[in-house]
């Protein structure tokens, strides 16, 4: 019992060292962000007095209403870009997986012509900056009638997601066991069956995270999405923040506000799905 | 077709080839409806390739497959209606019991009723009714390997693939499962193609026995057939345990007719091998084969017991053989019959136990 | 559960595309584009409901990020899917004729009009012929704000401003290492930032006097060194600055209730003639659909006109003269702008202009930090600003266009690969053997190649041409020469090819392996069995990536200054000496650093969380088993089966870090001295400030991924060679 005892000891001392160093973490994290909720909740902007800590001297919700429109009654307005964000993003992971999926699984599985060059190329794409290839990619998207359009965005989001999508799935469609499918195929499924109907659920983790990663870079994104829509109906939420910044000054109160608002969906969909991003779904396929 | 009968499934001239390694060639395989085709064969030598090819998982690189009256060789598994169990049981881990068990009945739009009464008659056969509505992870080995198998009934196909179903399993639940197997095939009446390299399921579930080596049938039959007449030392060989004994003698001709020589023993040989010419031969004596000396096995040379092992209902007694160059040798006794280290024992055997092989070519000497 | 969250993400498509895309239709709308906000842009809203209300013409007003305004601009009026007419800031008007963007705007401001705009206005609308190129809007300048329950009265001169007593607070804050708000003393002392012909201004006796000017007011302590704007508001709300330097777009993000007061810049002792700052006249220019379309023209007239001037005064510095004149009541502080703005300086509409702001500010920086300075030492560091501005000039090359150059290059390239691999044996067969294959890559191919891999060829033709974007000249590897051979200029100097590759693969390697790191312990951390609050810690350490890494990125930025930064607050508070973070190479490339890490230690560490998923258990308890300590466990075991996995993301990642110039962008911004700068952010430098060089930026966007592949073939020759 006492040995018992001096081991139960010894984990506890362990679990408070994994929490110290968690904590220590999450300040890490949190500490900058801590700035932007100052400036998000101050009447009056961050302070200047060299403090450590920063905290709002003079709390207001003033930044927030103005950021989201309610101030100048626009925020049906905001509504509808925070729908716009949502509906791009979500689309956009959506498409994403839907057109990397298959290709990682011929990646993974299948020998073809091509393979290696398609493989290599696609690496390539990521190489190379894309400080000049703004004005060809507005060229194309207007020849292909998807200016003005969320379709637009959503292609365009998807095709620069799928580079990363297409490792991401290949490395874990690689994971999963050629039984599987194999055993499918016997049961009576066609090769594109076994893919849908065992490959794509075993792969969920993947397919989640993958598909979080696809709606982040969607959701953050503004350059384009200023560029490509032409209606303020239309916009997605990082561009009305961006108008926040001017060239000579900034509104940093309802930037930051602003920044506040779209980190929480993010944040919830995280929290809610985290399970299903980050669990281990091939246990008991195989062996005993 | 030449061949009069219409087989379940048969395998001709198969060839196939990895890249530029072949691994399987010149197979010919005929299954009867209703059989139970065992393949043997050391490990790598071909099997799981030459069953995956009959699943339709791998495809030939010449040579077709047919079932019944139809060349199957392009066709996909899905087409050929056959079940597979794997060795790793390949259960699909999203899928509860029941919804493992149902996929494939679904991809085929069974309707809903009948899949539900299929499950449940598959599951009550082997017991896994209060499993179905488990995730594969909350399974230990043997219920997966049900699992697997159930998979594989509520098809009903025209034949079942087994790739070494049991090797995960401990030996009792193996002795077990085995017994199930061939009663669950008795019962279903489908054709069965199993893969083993336990000869215990080989010759107990086998209707046919089909040994392969180096991706090539080297004999196909009966499994007494090859445990007795094995057409090569290395059939011989791979049947059995313990090994079967081979010692180099001679095969000699004296006025006391023929006879076998090993050192200094003398065998006598049996009816079929009269019409050979001396020569040097290699002698297969498998070890329950030989018995103390008796009047049906008379003595042939004196064992040298070095050392035994005692398993209870039967005793193995390993030994050299006395004026053979110290030849190796194990013999079979009684569990009643008390040996001690240096013991000598006279042994003997019946004489139509005794075969012959070529010491050259490893082939038997009575084709 | 999860078919539960995949259908509310398509519930979420669904409604979002129910509610439609809202493409106008009407047929004779006039589209106007702006980068206004707030009351401003409120004013502008009134008034055209206002036209539309009197007129029945639909008008459609989109306000544009002013980070996205220009490139928007120019793209979309190019596709003519632009605006008919937008307001922008007249020292553009020189590319945006270079390029094409705008036209005449004479039937919107007629030569009658001429008295009815303020005449500096009407001087930077038209050119030297006479001709409209937009309508006068409104003007934009800097002023002195005082906040007047620390200064009484008006200060006579610069020189007593800061000298006056306020409680401690600073007399003056300014951003004193901006080019914008320096240059009033410049032109005080006489000079001018660009000369004639295009000549660079910031150099001899004015340029020196204005550094020293700058130096002295910092020096004496009584002005905050290194302030930018975000720091220049701050302390001006806290009380903590009685008098700044800023427009009136400050002062409208100013909290209300502050006691100010609005001046014309006080004049300066050390000069002769009074401080005078930059002007800008916010034009309303006509983009070429406008061509033929007079009601465009109407609207122009009426958005400037002195009706429309009552409403938008209210929110802005109107040009209309007589607005003026009037005797309504206008805020006080506006009227001050316009006092200053008229005896401002409008900005040259000189293309070369956009050029001096870097040289420049990279003078004034240097001599506001040297710690002595001397005639000798602040010659040198003009005579190198000078050097810069020229060595960025676009070089003249053979002027030969040649047309229809990519789709011949891709097609060649495409052939040739082609007949290379059909002469290889197998390679029909294969290719027959593949149609399966090709179902399921098929749309992938087909998206990247067009919208990814098309745009990119499309940039690296951009690479063998020179100059302005409407006006490119073919250039050959003229580009490539240039910057392989460091501009003519010492190959290890600042800016020079080599040097910046240097300091961009130390920032790779040192992000990556940072992202790494600590990526891979919070996910061992997290994934440890029985810990509690799992959820909740792995929600939070996601928060950087969740905030929009713009802000956070100026946080970083805040949070390293010098004065006011909370890393040097805490350096002060251990009693270590604070540290002037952007003054070196080595503590600036540390912030940034600094600043990439934590925003991208979050994405690493959510790969990993998902990579641990598929190491089996089985396996590591083996290991446990056979006695391994949980080091060696970890080393032998988990990693091993880890990397694998990790590879795509790590490779991935460490091209992304090495083209990530937007955290250099936005915290050290190349301080000091450019050293900081990585190749991608002189690309982006070339293509938007430096004579907007669009084939030089990608040249170096095309040297980049030659670095980048080469790399790349290399290591895995290197693997193989070990494997
Ligand atoms: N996909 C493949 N590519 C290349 N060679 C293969 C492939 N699959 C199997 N082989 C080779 O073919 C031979 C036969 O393999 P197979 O799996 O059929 O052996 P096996 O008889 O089932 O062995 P075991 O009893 O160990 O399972 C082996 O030498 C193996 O290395
Ligand atoms: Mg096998």
């Amino acid at each position: 019992m006492a040995n018992g005892g001096r081991l139960n000891a010894r984990q506890n001392v362990k679990a408070l060292v994994v929490h110290a160093l968690l904590i220590g973490a999450v300040i890490y994290a949190l500490y900058p962000v801590l700035w932007v909720l100052t400036v998000a909740f101050s009447r009056d902007g961050l302070g200047t007095d060299g403090f450590v800590l920063p905290w709002p001297r003079h709390w207001t919700f003033a930044n927030f209403a103005i950021a989201t429109g309610a101030s100048t009654g626009k925020s049906a307005l905001f509504f509808r870009q925070l729908v716009n964000s949502l509906t791009v993003s979500a689309s956009t992971a959506l498409l994403s997986i839907a057109i990397a999926a298959p290709a990682a699984y011929a990646l993974a599985r299948m020998q073809f012509v091509g393979k290696r060059t398609g493989l290599s190329g696609l690496m390539l794409t990521q190489m190379f900056p894309t400080v000049a290839s703004a004005v060809p990619l507005y060229f194309i998207l207007s020849q292909l009638h998807l200016l003005d359009r969320r379709a637009g965005l959503v292609v365009a989001y998807s095709a620069t997601a799928l580079p990363f999508a297409i490792f991401q799935l290949k490395a874990a469609f690689e994971a999963i066991p050629v039984e599987l499918e194999e055993a499918a195929m016997v049961d009576g499924a066609t090769r594109f069956e076994a893919f849908v109907r065992v490959v794509l659920p075993v792969a969920r983790p993947a397919l989640a995270v993958t598909a979080l990663f696809a709606f982040m870079s969607a959701w953050n994104e503004f350059v384009l999405a200023a560029t490509l829509m032409s209606r303020e109906e239309a916009f997605t939420l990082p561009v009305v923040l961006q108008r926040f910044v001017g060239e000579h000054s900034a509104a940093w109160g309802p930037f930051a506000a602003g920044s506040i608002v779209v980190s929480i969906p993010v944040m919830a969909i995280f929290y809610i799905a985290q399970k299903q991003l980050l669990s281990g779904l091939t246990a008991g396929s195989v062996k005993g | 077709m030449p061949s009069g009968t219409v087989h379940c499934c048969e395998v001709r001239n198969l060839e196939k080839a990895f890249d530029q390694t072949v691994v399987l060639s010149n197979v010919n395989l005929a299954m009867p409806s209703g059989s139970f085709t065992v393949l043997v064969g050391a490990s790598g030598c071909g099997k799981s390739t030459l069953l995956r090819t009959v699943a339709g998982l791998e495809s030939p690189t010449s040579g077709s497959i047919w079932m019944g009256d139809r060349d199957v060789t392009a066709l996909p598994p899905k087409d050929r209606d056959i079940a597979m169990v794997f060795q790793s049981y390949a259960l699909y881990p999203h899928l509860s019991v029941r919804e493992n068990l149902a996929f494939g009945l679904k991809l085929r739009r069974t309707p809903e009723t009948e899949i539900a009464g299929r499950v449940a008659e598959a599951s009550a056969i082997l017991g896994l009714d209060a499993l179905l509505d488990r995730l594969p992870k909350q399974l230990s080995g043997g219920q997966r390997q049900r699992v697997a198998m159930g998979r594989a009934i509520v098809r009903r196909p025209r034949m079942f693939l087994f790739d070494e179903p049991l090797s995960n399993l401990d030996a009792a639940l193996r002795a077990e499962v085995r017994v199930d197997i061939r009663k669950l095939h008795d019962r279903m009446g489908g054709t069965t193609l199993y893969v083993t390299h336990d000869q215990v399921e080989a010759m107990t579930l086998a209707d046919t026995l089909c040994l392969l080596r180096a991706g090539q049938i080297e004999q196909m039959g009966p499994p007494l057939e090859l445990f007795d007449r094995p057409v090569s030392r290395y059939v011989a060989e791979f049947l059995g345990s313990p090994k079967i004994n081979c010692l180099d003698g001679q095969l000699v001709y004296t006025n006391a007719g023929p006879h076998i020589t090993i050192g200094s023993s003398t065998l006598s040989v049996p009816e079929r091998y009269r019409a050979l010419s001396p020569q040097s031969v290699v002698v297969g004596l498998r070890p329950h084969h030989l018995t103390p000396a008796s009047a049906e096995a008379p003595q042939f040379g004196t064992l040298l017991v070095t050392f035994y092992e005692a398993l209870g209902f039967e005793t193995y007694v390993h030994g050299t053989l006395q004026g053979a160059g110290d030849k190796a040798l194990v013999i079979r006794v009684d569990s009643n019959h008390r040996v001690a280290r240096g013991d000598a024992i006279a042994i003997g055997v019946r004489p139509e136990h005794t075969v012959l092989f070529d010491p050259k070519s490893g082939r038997a000497l009575d084709t | 559960m999860k078919a539960w969250l995949v259908s509310i993400l398509l519930v979420v498509v669904a409604f979002g595309f129910v509610l439609g895309d809202c493409r106008s239709t009407a047929a004779n709308r006039i589209v106007l584009w702006h980068a206004y906000r707030g009351a401003e842009e409120q004013a502008l809203l009134e008034l055209t409901a206002r036209y539309e209300a009197q007129t029945g013409t639909t008008v459609e007003v989109l306000a544009v990020p002013f980070l996205a305004y220009a490139s928007k601009l120019s793209s979309a009026i190019e596709r003519d899917q632009g605006p008919d007419v937008f307001i922008d800031a007249h020292e553009r008007l020189g590319s945006y004729r270079d390029d094409g963007l705008v036209v005449h705007a004479d039937a919107a401001f007629p030569k009658d009009d001429n008295e009815r705009y303020d005449a500096i206005a009407t001087k930077v609308a038209r050119d030297d012929e006479g001709v409209a190129w937009g309508v006068p809007f409104a003007l934009k300048g800097v002023a002195l704000i005082l906040n007047t329950s620390l200064v009484e009265g008006a200060p006579d001169s610069i020189e007593s401003l800061v000298k006056s007593r306020n409680d401690g607070a600073y007399p003056l804050a300014y951003e004193a290492e901006s080019a914008y708000v320096h240059a009033p003393w410049l032109h005080a002392f006489g000079g001018s930032m660009l000369g004639p012909n295009d000549a660079y201004g910031f150099t001899g006796e004015p340029a020196r006097k204005s550094v020293l000017f700058a130096r002295s007011l910092v020096s004496s302590g009584l002005v905050p060194a290194s302030a930018d704007g975000a720091l220049v508001k701050q302390l001006f709300e806290s009380g903590k600055a009685a008098a700044i330097i800023g427009g009136p777009g400050l002062v409208s993000e100013l909290p209300k209730g502050l006691p100010l007061r609005v001046m014309p810049l006080p004049r300066m002792h050390a000069a002769a003639s009074a401080p005078e700052p930059f002007l800008t006249v916010e034009l309303l220019f006509l983009a070429p659909r406008s061509v033929a379309r007079p009601e465009v023209s109407a609207f122009a007239r009426f958005l400037a006109s002195d009706e429309s001037a009552r409403t938008r005064v209210r929110a802005q510095v109107v040009a209309n003269a007589a607005t003026w004149k009037g005797a309504e009541a206008i805020a006080p502080h506006l009227r001050a702008f316009h006092d200053a703005a008229l005896a401002s300086r409008p900005m040259s509409t000189r293309t070369a202009m956009r050029a001096t702001w870097e040289p420049v500010e990279q003078a004034i920086r240097s001599a506001m930090r040297a710690p002595n300075i001397d005639t000798a030492s602040l010659d040198a560091i003009l005579v190198e600003s000078a050097r810069r501005f020229e060595s960025s000039k676009p070089k003249t090359t053979s002027a030969s266009k040649a047309r229809g150059f990519t789709a011949v290059a891709v097609t060649l390239f495409a052939a040739a690969l082609v007949a290379y691999r059909s002469s290889r044996p197998r390679f029909w067969s294969g290719l027959r053997a593949s149609a399966g294959a090709y179902a399921y890559v098929m749309h992938a191919a087909i998206a990247v190649f067009v919208l990814v891999v098309l745009p990119l060829i499309a940039g690296a033709v951009t690479s063998f041409f020179s100059g302005p974007r409407n006006h490119m000249t073919y250039a050959g590897i003229g580009n490539y020469v240039d910057i392989l051979t460091a501009r003519g200029g010492p190959l290890l100097g600042y800016g020079s090819f080599y040097r910046t590759l240097l300091v961009t693969i130390v920032w790779t390697i040192a992000n990556v392996t940072l992202h790494v790191t600590i990526g891979l312990a919070l996910a061992l951390l997290l994934s440890r069995p029985l810990l509690r609050l799992r959820g909740l810690y792995r929600t939070l350490l996601i928060v950087p990536w969740a905030v929009p890494s713009y802000v956070t990125a100026l946080a970083y930025k805040g949070m390293f200054h010098q004065q006011f930064g909370a890393v040097n607050a805490l350096l002060r508070k251990c009693g270590a000496e604070p540290v002037s973070w952007f003054s070196h190479f080595s503590t600036a490339f540390a912030a940034n650093v600094a600043t990439n890490v934590w925003l991208g230690f979050p994405f690493m560490m959510v790969v990993i969380l998902g990579a641990l998923t598929n190491v089996p258990k089985d396996v590591l308890e083996a290991a446990d088993v056979d006695g391994a300590t949980s080091w060696q466990r970890f080393r032998h075991v988990t990693l091993p089966l880890l990397l694998p996995q990790l590879a795509p993301a790590i490779v991935l990642g460490a091209v992304w870090t090495f083209n990530m110039f937007n955290v250099v962008f936005l915290v050290s911004g190349g301080e000091p001295d450019n050293q900081t700068d990585i190749l991608v952010s002189e690309a982006y430098r070339w293509a938007f400030t430096r004579h907007a060089q669009y084939g030089y930026a990608a040249a170096y966007a095309v040297l980049i991924f030659g670095i980048l592949w080469l790399t790349s073939r290399l290591s895995r020759r290197w693997q193989t060679e070990v494997a």
